[in-house]
């Protein structure tokens, strides 16, 4: 009732129109079926199964038979069996035929060829048929191939003997089974490409290492003597009143400007304090700066 | 059909020789009228219909012996008359001198010709339309629709998945609605 109820509301949602069509017909089609049909189709298959008995010469029966129907009946029964076997060898569903139906056919293509008799000329000697059962039931029981005298009889014997013969190599060992050595294969080392190969990627590797640290530490700007000569090159170009004025600058937020704010070099000195830092320097040498950095503040000398 | 027999206890009955006639006269019983009429909806002519019927059951009797039980009798049934539906329409097809696009235009003409055609009522027209659609869908649309079959079955039954039935089933729905609309 579940399913049913979900197959009304799948169909409901899918199209209104097709839910509205009524199905009170019986089945929910507007098909007739013959009257009866149904209470005499069970007796109809089981008389076609066990195979229709066809009346005896001149019994009476109170129903019709077609004219001419018995004629052909015998030769459209044996179509029907061979077309039968014909199709179960190639694999094909068999077809049930209305007896006769061949023959009505043929006469519908060819009323010439359905007058002929169908019987077919050929004999098979006498008694062939009867004797033909027996020889093929008894070649079920002949076996297909032979089997040499007493082959089973020694078979035992010989498995246990090869099971009890020691093996010489641990894959023997581990497969008793086995009887044969195999041949040794020939070993091909390979081993000497690939050390050669190691050696000459490392080769390449330290190669590669070295001419980068050599290119960095070529570069301006690194520790090293070369480095420092250019940066005190570049600081010669820069004013005292700047680097003076440099820590106090807005750019400046690291911790090590605020070690260089505290340091001395930036501290405000008088007079005396200066002479007592530039006792030690000749006069020639401070007139000799001075005359270099014009403008520089007059600073007490000796 | 009133049979109240379990389909076991018939199935055993049936691979029982004394009772095999009598098991299977029952089964036919209790199955004939529901496979006619999936049969009937796919060939339209009762003539064709009652063939094919016969074959389905001539089937049925040789293949019973051999039947594993892995889905229920009814599936099973239903299996063998869909394929002996569509193998005696590809036949019809091959006799008909029509061109294979044009077969189905036979079956509605066969419908046109039945004594009790009326182009005015839905159910004849529902019937063209459904004769439109591709076999496949065709039996699609007719298990569900008269079967009332649910989809898990009705894989089995037709050895599809229950997705691609679905939307088979969605399709054949538009397309009869159309029809029924546009004609």
């Amino acid at each position: 009732m579940k399913v049913k109820n979900e197959i009304s509301e799948e169909l409901r949602s899918l199209s209104t129109v097709i839910d509205g069509i009524s199905r009170d017909t019986p089945q929910g089609t507007p098909y007739v079926v013959p009257v009866g049909y149904f209470n005499d189709f069970p007796d109809l298959i089981m008389r076609h199964l066990r195979g229709a008995r066809l009346p005896e010469k001149g019994e009476a029966s109170p129903f019709q038979v077609p004219e001419g129907y018995f004629e052909g009946l015998a030769a459209g029964i044996m179509d029907r069996i061979k077309k039968g076997q014909s199709e179960d060898i190639q694999g094909s569903n068999p077809q049930v035929a209305v007896a006769g139906g061949v023959a009505e056919e043929l006469a519908q293509l060819s009323p010439l060829l359905s007058r002929i008799d169908r019987k077919t000329p050929y004999q098979a000697p006498e008694g062939y048929f009867s004797e033909l059962a027996p020889i093929l039931a008894g070649l079920q029981d002949k076996p297909l191939y032979e089997v040499p005298q007493g082959y089973f009889d020694g078979l035992a014997g010989e498995i246990a003997a090869k099971l009890k013969q020691p093996a010489s190599t641990p894959m023997e060992r581990s497969s008793p089974a086995m009887v044969e050595r195999p041949a040794p294969a020939k070993v091909i080392t390979m081993g000497r490409n690939r050390v050669w190969w190691k050696y000459s990627a490392a080769a390449v590797v330290a190669a590669l290492v070295l001419t980068i640290g050599w290119l960095r530490l070529q570069v301006p700007g690194h520790t090293g003597n070369g480095g420092t000569v250019d940066i005190a090159n570049s600081l010669i170009k820069v004013s005292d009143q700047d680097i003076q004025n440099y820590p106090d600058s807005d750019n400046i937020n690291t911790p090590l400007a605020e070690t260089v704010t505290n340091s001395t070099a930036t501290l405000d000195m008088d007079d005396s304090d200066v002479k007592s830092l530039l006792g030690d320097v000749p006069d020639g040498e401070l007139k000799q700066y001075m005359e270099e950095h014009g403008g520089a503040k007059d600073v007490a000398t000796n | 059909m009133g049979v109240t027999i379990q389909d076991t206890e018939l199935l055993l009955q049936f691979r029982d020789p004394a009772t095999k006639e009598k098991a299977f006269t029952a089964i036919i019983k209790k199955y004939q009228e529901k496979l006619y009429w999936h049969i009937r909806r796919m060939v339209v002519e009762h003539e064709d219909a009652n063939d094919v019927l016969q074959n389905v059951f001539i089937r049925v009797w040789n293949g019973l012996e051999n039947f594993r039980e892995d889905s229920q009798l009814y599936t099973w049934l239903y299996r063998i008359a869909t394929n002996e539906c569509l193998s005696y329409l590809d036949q019809q097809k091959r006799k008909s001198s029509l061109p294979l696009d044009e077969s189905e235009s036979g079956l509605s003409n066969k419908i046109v010709a039945d004594k009790y055609f009326d182009p005015n009522k839905l159910e004849w027209k529902l019937q063209l339309a459904i004769q439109q659609l591709p076999e496949k869908q065709r039996i699609v649309f007719t298990l569900r629709y008269y079967d009332e079959m649910p989809y898990e079955q009705m894989s089995r039954v037709l050895d599809t998945s229950e997705g691609a039935l679905k939307a088979s089933y969605h399709h054949a729905v538009k397309k009869i609605e159309d029809y029924i609309l546009n004609h």
